[in-house]
């Protein structure tokens, strides 16, 4: 029971990720694969404030949202390139970033990671177990989600949505469309900010290897499983790729080493079908292009 | 002061001269209608005047102020509109989105806004959207507010584009072959609304145009352009001018 309580934990944190970066990705036309490197720096945030300066834990969180927003803003020279050479952009933000958490050891601790960030405690109850922390991600996760569709279903989204289907008329309708996508990566960022301080919280250990560009891979497959520019699909999306990664765990005779890597595959295939068979992945808007 | 006006405006491609000191101005309330044969740079000029190409030399004012060489969306706050040749919409939107989207002024189109001030966002929309559903009356295609744009047919996408145009508020209208693929049965209608936005709503309008009869039908002058401006002036006056025939001399295509 715990363990899936444990899933369902996960879930939320992966559903403020996919989420967000839906709102990149199949909104505003943005792919990036940049997602975990925001999330990591909303991890360090949380965990570099609550160990090294005992800071309390939600402050820690509200400030782990400008922390991503600020490197997003840092990196945002990226947004220049288009197309296709805008997604080698956001690889090299990437793994770039992954280098700074490994080298930057007087902040990061680097390769040894932070461990010992403390559990969140509200009314005196500790959060330190899947279902007492589940108080706390499930009502951020809701919060977060109903702002994001708030944002999408309105004047604001439908500007993101022509942006996405095509700029330069965009721009031919009063559109500032690089302003716009300047602003797209800064909000989304924040809100993988405050997944990455949950996710501190929740492991009570942060290490540079849960950011990478894999990791930001498996988020962007939520999205698409999911399907692009409809923010339930996100939800779906988690919910989906968590179940085909836990079904591997049931293969039979499959050596415990083995889990991890057949994971990967398992959701690499994941992508490749649903490019191939269902470009609008579950309940997709329109078919990625 | 003319509300647009455009002088000695070049442009090459490479080597090869698009356009060559391009000179027109234009006042509120007239059609000004460009023709020119297949290549004569007429939508390159269309692309010019909207932000959409830099010219090489000259300028391009709107009432006076010089907007030659500003992004497209600056232009198009100066008060300029354009359709595109090859109808241009957003696929996966409805046709009132569609419409709705060339008004990006207000406090909706601001994410603080719309997480801070809900209610003042709903009552501009609902205006928004009254607005938009009145233009897409205008071109008669209320009935596809709700479609998505990409199942519209070829004519039906040019009309929702005219009509997010009409929805934008700029005064000057830039209409690059707005009639091209639209049904016979909709053009006279078409034409008359274009004519009625010069001549009751007092827009400004330049009309390219392939076929030589209905420009002369329906602008106040008319610039035939090959590379360069060749001839202008009232319909009556370029009709009768030996030259216009040479404009489309040595092409095949004849009327475009
Ligand atoms: N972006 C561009 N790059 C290179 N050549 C172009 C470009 N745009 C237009 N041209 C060339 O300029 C000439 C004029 O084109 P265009 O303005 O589209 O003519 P028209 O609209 O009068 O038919 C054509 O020879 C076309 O090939
Ligand atoms: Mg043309």
């Amino acid at each position: 029971m715990d363990y899936f309580l444990h899933l369902v934990v996960l879930g939320t944190i992966y559903s403020i990720l996919a989420v967000s970066l839906n709102i990149s990705v199949g909104y505003t036309g943005l792919l990036t694969l940049a997602h975990a490197a925001f999330y990591g720096v909303g991890a360090y945030a949380v965990g570099i404030l609550t160990v090294e300066y005992n800071v309390n834990f939600f402050f820690a969180l509200l400030l782990a949202m400008p922390a991503a927003g600020v490197v997003a803003a840092m990196v945002s020279p990226i947004l220049r390139l288009k197309g296709h050479f805008f997604i080698l952009g956001t690889v090299a933000v990437q793994l770039m970033l992954t280098q700074v958490l490994f080298n930057w050891i007087s902040l990061t601790k680097g390769p040894f990671g932070i461990p010992g960030v403390p559990s969140p405690v509200i009314f005196g109850l500790k959060l330190n177990t899947p279902p007492t922390f589940l108080l706390l991600s499930v009502p951020v996760m809701i919060i977060v989600v109903l702002l994001a569709a708030r944002l999408v279903n309105s004047p604001f989204g439908r500007v993101l949505k022509t942006i996405r289907a095509n700029p330069s008329v965009a721009e031919s309708i009063g559109i500032n469309v690089d302003l716009y996508r300047l602003r797209v990566f800064v909000i989304t960022a924040m809100m993988a900010g405050v997944a990455g301080g949950l996710y501190a919280s929740y492991t009570r250990y942060v290490h540079p290897s849960a950011f990478d560009v894999v990791f930001s891979t498996f988020i962007l497959i939520m999205v698409i499983l999911g399907g692009t520019g409809r923010w339930m699909g996100s939800v779906l999306g988690v919910v989906g790729l968590i179940t085909i990664q836990e079904s591997v765990r049931f293969i039979p005779a499959l050596p415990a080493n083995m889990v991890g890597p057949v994971q990967i595959m398992a959701y690499s295939g994941v992508l490749f079908a649903v490019m191939m068979l269902r470009p609008q992945g579950l309940i997709g808007a329109y078919k990625l292009e | 002061m003319a509300t647009l006006e455009v002088q000695g405006v070049g442009k090459s491609f490479g080597g090869y001269t698009a356009l060559e000191d391009i000179g027109l101005s234009l006042d509120a309330g007239s059609i000004m209608g460009v023709i020119g044969p297949n290549g004569a740079g007429k939508s390159t000029l269309i692309n010019i005047i909207s932000g959409f190409l830099k010219p090489d030399t000259g300028t391009v004012k709107i009432n006076g102020k010089d907007i030659t060489g500003k992004a497209p969306y600056r232009v198009f706050k100066s008060g300029i509109a354009r359709t595109f040749q090859d109808s241009q919409v957003f696929g996966y939107m409805t046709g009132l989105e569609n419409v709705m989207v060339s008004a990006p002024w207000g406090i909706g189109v601001q994410e603080y806004n719309v997480l801070a001030r809900p209610f003042a966002v709903a009552r501009e929309e609902k205006q928004k959207r009254e607005e938009a559903m009145a233009h897409l009356a205008q071109v008669n295609i209320t009935d596809k507010a709700r479609s998505m744009a990409q199942a519209l047919s070829y004519g039906q996408q040019k009309l929702l584009e005219f009509a997010r145009m009409l929805n934008s508020r700029a005064n000057v209208f830039l209409l690059d072959e707005p009639m091209a693929g639209i049904h016979p049965d909709l053009v006279d209608g078409l034409k008359a609304l274009i004519v009625a936005m010069a001549k009751e709503h007092n827009k400004a309008v330049i009309l390219v145009e392939h076929n030589l009869k209905v420009v002369m039908e329906m602008s106040d002058y008319v610039t035939v352009i090959r590379n360069s401006v060749l001839l202008s002036g009232t319909p009556d006056a370029v009709s009768k001018d030996e030259r216009l025939a040479g404009a489309f001399l040595g092409v095949t295509d004849a009327t475009a």
